[in-house]
Order: C-alpha cells, then sequence, then structure tokens
C-alpha cells in the first residue's frame, strides 16, 4: 500500500564547522515517508521518556483565504475539535436532519444580512435575525441528546493525552498533542478519523467561541489590535492583509457548508504532513500509520495565490486610537523564506534584537527609553512577508523618539562597517538556536515539518547553516539598504483617544 | 377567578424556568460514552512501562558546601539547560518590591571581574542565555549554553550572582522598565484583574502586590544591597542541570568562579510572613471604558491541612476547569454556551505559604452574569453529586495518566524534582502521585469540592464597562467599586 518514495535514515549532524575543529554529532535518526494517498511521514524516535509528541501540519493558513472568508482557516481550525461519526456522539445519523435544519434556518440569516448590508433591510430585521438565531441555538440544544461534550478530550485525555491543541498561522495550521507512547494506536485511530469524517456539531455556538476570541485578541488587546491594523496598511494586495482571526463580519457569516468545503479542499492527505518525535519506533508507527491514513483519498490542491504585493512607493503612517499606553510599531515588506536574501535577514535579526548587546536593545532598553520591544518576521514563509519591530516608550518618551531611534537602528546596518565579531557572533546564535529547538521536542516537530514543506527538504538545515556561514557585511548592507527604505516602510501609532502625537 | 389566573401564569412561569434550567445543565453532567470513546480508550489499554527517576541513577545530587546542585545528563544534543532557584522571592521582601528590583538588576549589574557589556557580548557570541526571573517565593535562574561554550557561560553565571556590583544609575533604568511593563498589563483587562484579585484576596501580604510596581520608587540602592547579602547566599540556591554534562567539570568551574569567599558566606535565617486565611467576600468592579468583554476572577484561599488534600482538590480542580477542554467550565461556557474563548480554574499550590482557588474567563459584557452563575452551578454539580460515575472516572484517568506530560524532557522531570524540594515537600509527593490519584474515591472527590466551594466567601473581581449590568451582579455578594491600582472607591 505505502509507497516509499525515498527512506532516508538521516544522520542530522548539525556543525559548527567554521567556529570550531570538533564537529558535533548528534544520534538522532530522522526518517521520512511518503504513502501512497500523498501523505508525508516524519518520524525521529528519542527514547529518553515514554512521550510521544505529534504534530500534524496542514498546508493551509489564512493566505489561502478571500475577502468574504477571512478567518475560516481558524474556524476550521475549532471545527476539527467536535468529533467525527464516531467520536462525541451516540448517534450520528440523529444528528444529521437537525444540523440540517439548523444550516436552512441560517440561510434565512444571511438573507437577511444581504439585505441589511445593501441598505435594503425588511422592517424589524434585527428581531427576525435575533429569533432565527435563537431557533438555531434550540436546535443545537436537542443535538446534544445525541452528543457527547467534549469528548475529543474527555477520551483522550482519560488515557493520557496532555496539550491536545492547535493552532493557525498565515501559511499552516498545526494539530499538536503529546500521548504516552502506550497509546500510538489510540493516537493513529483519533487523529485519521477528524482528518477523514470531521463532524462540524456545535458550529453556530463554536462560531460565538471564536467571536469571543476575536474581541478578546484583537478588539481589547491593544497590541492584537494595533497589529492588525498595522499589516493592513502595509500589505493591501495580498491575502496577508488581514490578520489570521479575520474580520468580524466575515466570522459571523461563515456557514457550516463552507467549512466543510474548506476542509474537504485543504485537509487532504497529500497536503499534510504528520511528525512523530519522542518514544516512537519507526516500524510499528508506520504501520499503523498506514492503516488507519492510508485510504483516506487525495485531493486535488491548486495554487490559489496568485495576487501579488505591488510596490508601496511612499512610506505609509496610520494612527490608532485604543484606551491604552502609547506603542509602536514599524516595518518593511520583505522576502519569502526560500528567498537567497532570507538568510541575511535572520542575520539582521540576530545582530537588531537577539540578546542584550544587541543593536535595539541597547539603544532602547539599555538606555532607558523604552520599556519594551520585540522584533518579528511574522510567521509569513511562503510569500513575501514582513519585518518589524514593536515598542512600546517608558515614561516622558514620546512615540516619535522611538521611531527615530529604531530608523537609526536599521540606518546603521546600511553604512557602518560592523565588527567582524559582530557578524560571528550573529552566525553563531544563530546556529546555536538551531541547537535549542532540536533538543526540544515540540520546536523540533515544528521545524522538520517547516523544513519539508517550505524548502522541500527534511534536512535543510545543512544548507541553512552553509548560507548563514556565507554571509558578509556586504551582504548586510545590501539587504538593508533595499529593504529598510521609507518607500517600502509602514508605521503606526498607537495613541489614546484625543492624545497628540 | 383572576387571582387563579394569575397564580396559574405564575406557577406554569416557575415550572417552565426549573425545567429550563434542569434543561440546559442537563448534558453537562452525564454518563454518556460515545463508540469513539471506548475504541480511544481500548486502542490505549497497551500497559505504559514508566518508573519514576531514582537519584543517584537518572539523576544525581551534591553539595558543594552550602549550594545543592542537581544533574539529569542526556546525551542527545550538545546543549546544556539550567534551571535554577534563590530563595529569595518577593515573599521575603524586607521593603516592598526590593526583591524584584535586585534579581532584575543583578542581571544588568557589573561584576567585581567583568563588565556587564562584557559578559552580555561573551554570552551573546556564544549564543548562550541567561535570566534572572522575579517571582513571588523565589527568583528563577533560567540558563542555556552549547557545551562547548561552558566554561564562559559559568563564569558570567557565577560572576553576577557572587561578586555584582549594584550601581544607582541601572536601578533606575530597571524601575522605569518595570514601571512600562506594569503599565502594559494594566492595558489589558484581563492582566489588570488578575493583579487587582491577588491585591484583593492576599492584601498587605508581598503576595498582594507581585504583579504590581507600586513602591518602586522607595526602594533605595542600599536596599538592594541589603537584601542581597541577606539573602543571595548558597545555601539558598540550588542549581539544575540537565542535558549534555559533566558533573565533574561543572562543579569545578562553579567552585572556581564563584570562589570560597561567596561559597562560605554567612547564612541569615529567614521567617515568611503566613498569609492569613481570611475571606473577602462580595464582588470588586473595576470599571474600564471602551471595553467589549469583561474579565473575571473569583476565587478563595484555601488552607491545606494534610498531603491527600492536594490530591483530591487537584482531582476536583482537574474535571471543574484545570483540564482544559475536557473541563466541565469549558464544556459548559464555552462549547454549550458559547460566551468564552478560554475559561477555567486553578488550584494554586506552587507557593510557600496561602494556597488559593480560582476561577477566571473572559466574555461579552452582557454575558458576566450568566458566566458567573454557570461557573457556581458547575461547582455546585460536585458538592450535590451531580457529577456522575463515569465522569469521577474519567477525570481520575485524565490526571493520573496526564501526569505523565511533566515527563516529556529530562529537563522538566528534573525541574518537578527540584520545584518539589524548594517548595519543602517529600519526593514521595511525586513518585505516589498515579498511586494516590487512582486511590481517590468519588466520595474523596465530593468532601475536596466541599472543602473548596463557597460562594458566600468568593472574592469576585471584575474588569470592564459594566455599570448597566451591576444590577443583576449584586446577587454575588456586596457591589465595591475599585481604582486601578486596586483603591477602594467611594461613592
Amino acid at each position: 500500500m505505502r509507497r516509499k518514495i525515498f527512506f532516508t535514515i538521516l544522520l542530522l549532524i548539525f556543525s559548527v564547522f567554521l567556529f570550531s575543529e570538533d564537529v558535533e554529532k548528534i544520534n538522532l535518526k530522522v526518517s521520512l515517508h511518503k504513502l501512497k494517498n500523498g501523505l508525508t511521514v516524519i518520524i525521529a524516535p528519542i527514547h529518553d521518556t515514554p512521550i510521544i509528541y505529534s504534530l500534524i501540519r496542514y498546508k493551509v493558513g489564512s493566505v489561502n483565504e478571500h475577502v468574504g472568508i477571512t478567518g475560516i482557516s481558524h474556524m476550521c481550525e475549532h471545527m476539527m475539535f467536535k468529533g467525527t461519526k464516531e467520536i462525541q456522539t451516540v448517534n450520528y445519523q440523529k444528528e444529521v436532519p437537525l444540523m440540517k435544519k439548523e444550516d436552512e434556518l441560517f440561510k434565512k440569516v444571511i438573507e437577511l444580512r444581504k439585505a441589511k448590508v445593501r441598505n435594503c433591510t425588511p422592517p424589524d430585521v434585527d428581531r427576525k435575525i435575533k429569533n432565527l438565531l435563537l431557533k438555531i441555538k434550540g436546535l443545537e440544544r436537542s443535538q446534544k441528546i445525541y452528543s457527547v461534550q467534549n469528548d475529543i478530550d474527555v477520551s483522550t485525555f482519560s488515557v493520557g493525552f496532555s496539550r491536545l491543541s492547535a493552532d493557525t498561522s498565515f501559511d499552516r495550521t498545526h494539530y499538536y498533542e503529546y500521548f504516552p507512547s502506550n497509546c500510538l494506536e489510540a493516537w493513529a485511530y483519533f487523529e485519521s478519523s477528524r482528518m477523514r469524517e470531521p463532524v462540524f456539531r456545535e458550529f453556530y455556538s463554536e462560531r460565538n467561541v471564536v467571536l469571543e476570541e476575536y474581541y478578546q485578541t484583537t478588539e481589547n488587546d491593544p497590541d492584537g489590535f494595533l497589529f492588525g491594523r498595522f499589516l493592513a496598511s502595509l500589505m493591501i494586495a495580498h491575502p496577508y492583509h488581514w490578520d489570521v482571526i479575520g474580520w468580524k463580519s466575515d466570522i459571523i457569516n461563515y456557514t457550516r457548508e463552507k467549512v466543510y468545503n474548506y476542509h474537504k479542499k485543504y485537509y487532504a492527505p497529500n497536503n499534510a504532513i504528520i511528525v512523530l518525535v519522542g518514544d516512537v519506533y519507526e516500524d510499528e508507527a508506520l504501520k499503523l500509520i498506514k492503516k488507519y491514513f492510508g485510504s483516506i483519498k487525495p485531493q486535488k490542491i491548486e495554487e490559489t495565490v496568485l495576487t501579488s504585493e505591488p510596490p508601496q512607493r511612499g512610506e505609509k503612517r496610520i494612527v490608532v486610537r485604543f484606551n491604552a499606553s502609547p506603542r509602536l510599531m514599524m516595518g518593511f515588506h520583505k522576502c519569502q523564506a526560500n528567498s537567497e536574501d532570507q538568510p541575511v535577514f535572520d542575520v539582521i535579526e540576530y545582530l537588531l534584537s537577539h540578546g542584550r548587546s544587541s543593536i535595539l536593545y541597547k539603544n532602547l532598553i539599555g538606555s532607558g527609553k523604552a520599556s519594551y520591544f520585540y522584533l518579528s518576521q511574522g510567521d509569513m514563509k511562503r510569500y513575501p512577508g514582513i519585518f518589524y519591530v514593536y515598542s512600546m516608550p517608558n515614561e516622558g518618551v514620546s512615540l516619535k523618539e522611538i521611531e527615530g531611534i529604531v530608523w537609526n537602528s536599521f540606518n546603521s546596518l546600511k553604512h557602518i562597517n560592523i565588527s567582524n565579531r559582530e557578524l560571528l557572533k550573529a552566525k553563531k546564535g544563530i546556529i546555536g538556536n538551531l541547537y535549542y529547538t532540536a533538543s526540544d521536542k515540540e520546536n523540533l516537530a515544528v521545524m522538520l515539518a517547516e523544513y519539508y514543506d517550505i524548502y522541500g527538504d527534511v534536512n535543510y538545515y545543512e544548507k541553512y547553516i552553509k548560507e548563514i556561514n556565507k554571509i558578509t557585511k556586504e551582504d548586510i548592507r545590501r539587504v538593508a539598504r533595499k529593504y529598510f527604505v521609507r518607500d517600502n516602510c509602514a508605521i503606526a501609532y498607537l495613541l489614546r483617544p484625543g492624545e497628540k502625537e | 377567578m383572576k387571582k387563579n389566573t394569575i397564580f396559574l401564569i405564575f406557577l406554569l412561569l416557575f415550572t417552565y424556568s426549573s425545567i429550563s434550567k434542569d434543561k440546559r445543565y442537563k448534558n453537562i453532567f452525564t454518563d454518556k460514552e460515545s463508540i469513539g470513546g471506548k475504541k480511544i480508550k481500548k486502542l490505549a489499554s497497551k500497559e505504559l512501562k514508566f518508573s519514576f527517576p531514582v537519584e543517584g541513577r537518572e539523576y544525581l545530587k551534591f553539595k558543594v558546601k552550602n549550594l545543592t546542585i542537581y544533574f539529569y545528563p542526556e546525551k542527545i544534543f550538545p546543549t546544556v539547560r539550567l534551571h535554577g532557584y534563590i530563595k529569595a522571592g518577593e515573599i521575603y521582601d524586607t521593603k516592598k518590591q526590593v526583591s524584584k528590583l535586585t534579581a532584575l538588576l543583578l542581571r544588568e549589574s557589573d561584576t567585581q571581574k567583568m563588565k556587564n557589556r562584557e559578559i552580555n557580548d561573551v554570552l551573546d557570541f556564544d549564543g548562550s542565555q541567561l535570566e534572572f526571573i522575579p517571582g513571588r517565593d523565589w527568583v528563577e535562574i533560567d540558563g542555556k549554553y552549547l557545551v562547548e561554550n561552558e566554561e564562559n557561560f559559568l563564569k558570567s553565571l557565577s560572576y553576577l550572582v557572587a561578586r555584582p556590583i549594584f550601581s544607582e544609575d541601572k536601578l533606575k533604568v530597571v524601575k522605569k522598565r518595570l514601571k512600562g511593563e506594569a503599565k502594559r498589563s494594566d492595558d489589558v483587562p484581563f492582566l489588570l484583574c488578575r493583579k487587582l484579585f491577588y491585591k484583593i484576596i492576599y492584601g498587605n501580604h508581598p503576595y498582594g502586590y507581585f504583579y504590581t510596581a507600586e513602591g518602586i520608587d522607595d526602594v533605595g540602592i542600599e536596599d538592594v544591597k541589603n537584601f542581597y547579602n541577606k539573602f543571595y547566599t548558597p545555601g539558598r540556591i540550588v542549581l539544575a542541570f540537565s542535558g549534555d554534562i559533566k558533573t565533574g567539570r561543572i562543579i569545578s568551574a562553579l567552585k572556581k568562579y564563584l570562589g570560597e569567599s561567596f561559597l562560605t558566606r554567612e547564612e541569615h535565617r529567614a521567617t515568611i510572613p503566613e498569609v492569613k486565611m481570611e475571606f473577602k467576600p462580595g464582588v470588586y468592579i473595576c470599571e474600564k471604558k471602551h471595553v467589549t468583554q469583561a474579565a473575571i476572577y473569583f476565587g478563595r484561599l484555601i488552607k491545606i491541612e494534610k498531603e491527600r488534600d492536594l490530591y483530591g482538590i487537584s482531582l476536583f480542580n482537574h474535571i471543574l476547569g484545570g483540564s482544559s477542554f475536557a473541563s466541565k467550565y469549558t464544556q459548559q461556557i464555552r462549547d454549550i454556551e458559547g460566551i468564552a474563548y478560554r475559561v477555567d480554574s486553578k488550584f494554586e499550590t506552587d507557593n510557600l505559604t496561602g494556597a488559593l482557588f480560582l476561577s477566571r474567563c473572559r466574555t461579552k459584557l452582557e454575558s458576566t452574569y450568566r458566566a458567573i452563575a454557570d461557573m457556581l452551578w458547575i461547582q455546585d454539580g460536585f458538592v450535590n453529586r451531580r457529577i456522575t460515575a463515569h465522569e469521577f472516572e474519567m477525570g481520575r484517568s485524565g490526571l493520573g495518566n496526564g501526569f505523565i506530560k511533566n515527563f516529556n524532557t529530562v529537563d522538566n522531570i528534573l525541574n518537578l524534582i527540584v520545584k518539589n524540594e524548594i517548595l519543602g515537600r517529600n519526593i514521595s509527593i511525586l513518585k505516589n502521585f498515579r498511586k494516590e490519584v487512582y486511590n481517590l474515591s468519588y466520595e474523596d472527590l465530593v468532601e475536596a469540592a466541599k472543602r473548596v466551594v463557597s460562594p458566600e466567601n468568593y472574592t469576585y473581581v471584575l474588569v470592564g464597562d459594566l455599570k448597566e449590568y451591576e444590577g443583576r451582579l449584586k446577587k454575588f455578594g456586596k457591589i465595591y467599586r475599585v481604582d486601578e491600582k486596586g483603591n477602594m472607591i467611594k461613592k
């Protein structure tokens, strides 16, 4: 059944060869497999404790959405915890007509909302919508006679699963959990069931949960709010324009059908990567994966993102009003992760923000100007993304002053000849971080999945280390001059209502 | 006739409301089991080979004078992880906030041997990481390094811990930063709510101001020096190394760089202020305009009388709100009602005094009352035995089997062991945890719930634009208004 495209036992040899004559060897064997249906499986056995960490990466995220269904990847992630035809139910067949009825009622809600948007509001529209939603709620309650509340969690937790959760980002969605190694078959049954036949019960109440998440992370959190507005000002055409959670008006209008279609399209074995790290034996794991996942049908996955961000041509500035202390976000468009400039960005990030000797730490925190800052490349890897700084000034320091410090810090990379030691520090630091990442099961799993997904090479670290080691001071100047310019920049100030800049 | 009709209508309404109330919660306490659930259980029935790590076999413990050092070797990656604890947390404060400032200043300080700039340069050049994290009971040392850079790391750590030179200028910078961080966290209603909850619950006890920046300006450099001299002694420090370690090498480097004068420093006796078991019942509202959600924290202090209490209350907490998506809170408030994204409970015992039981969530302003009422109703379901035998079984297995998750890395295992020791607890608590949990009965669960559930003694802290909802909130207790600093606002 399983067609082994290639079976390699990769001896991961991380080496700090530029800096040390000793070549460190790590006895970690990572194997890569491909099932007939296109499912990728990566296994990294580490038998230090009787625990396995599982990560399933679906190559779908908010970048695959469009206006009208923004945030649907995230909604789909939520719905994956609502059971299957066997899990979370005592009689699935009895649930089906109730869910159909709920969906029919919601179609009426959508019709009313369409009229509202076009300003052709029928009389009493809000009351009608409210009544329809109440009826849906009533049906969802009735459905509970046949469902078992939160069974996915209760059943798996009872046998020792933990940290069962998921997260959606711009380019991908991750599902993960820890489980004791005696639960491998239970894991295979459970994860394959929800890849094959999830049931999106409790759809409408879960949508309210997503709304609560939206309120929590966006409307009532100054940092989340600022990021959403900042991103939307920096990205105008590309689907990185909206934050992963999506726009509120899209969230309230998702239909179950839309989310099912989305799932069918993207949650296919040929669009997924399974990574198992920990107390796992390759033969046993592959046998079970083949048994449970092998018959799930692949889907035709097409590239949907053809829009590219046009050149910005001019600095953008926005002011966001929020009842919170002032803060700043400032960023630039950058290349995608598999571009040759990416390793240079990584070195620049290190020089600017890693450790107390970094440029921004010294200029912002060490100088007493700011209480907090971070620099991030976002989690946008597949397409050209962003490179941005966030900072909150100390009392008596203006945002303008912080902006000036940040500009000077960026500009220093264009003009000042950084020392050999500084460059070496960044390179060593990046390679050191690779080790730290690899020594944590969760991070190792993410790293392996990402390497395969983005770079097509589970062994990508080897190439990456070579790329990092090749970087010169001239590369840093070149990239800084190319990207860190006003015409490529957006600056967002968060101020209290009525507060002056 | 008219009177009878009114009575009849009233009776019908009353009956309906009782039925609907029952209906509302009927699904939350259940014996139902799905086909899939049974399969998962069956497929996981193979016995797990697991034994608790043994000192001298899996991990080692050494004493260098009064300094305690743990080692847990694992040779997969050329990295070492350090978790350290200095018993110099907020609870030992000789002046408000002095512990926090000392810990933060320590990392920024020059030393008698190296400038701070040089230390940072060495650590960053090697790709090493080192932080001192202030806490309520201890200061945590968090570090990692590549084994080839061990000497530099241990030198930097030792110089900072044993030979700091505290300066007024750096204290100013640290104070500014702390104030800024406090402001940033006050901007988020949920974090503001947490701050106020601890402040009200613990009152003047040091635990009460941990999340605040109050009193920072009153701490001078001499206060920091005195605090450091009293509490940064080897007998109060525990270091735990895991990863690619050679014990002899680490011990000799620590001896060399900490130096004899530090390792033989005089130990001072320190007593901790006990938390008074007082209740502060009432609904404390901090009004925050322009927010669309309310942040909710409520709970009470708990007296732990015997070890067995820990297991019973842990199980109660696990089923109630401590087991994330499997908990009754999440099932009802998030998944049935759809009124919160996160809701949970916490049984806080990782402190030297004053264990705490709390519940918390964020919800739309208009569902604040409902969220609290639902949480209280669920709590009552344990006391009044609506929780089913099946749910008890599932929860007990979940807590017992889930304990394994603490063993996902050797670093976590060692940290668990060391933290247990710092809390003055016997290792048997960890060794026997699973066995003790499996021995708990349904009656133990009910008893634990009875010990904890006491809505009339709860302190409810709410942050949000809640003025128009106060009428209903009164049902939970007397309303008090507090400002963002936790001061009572008089009408």
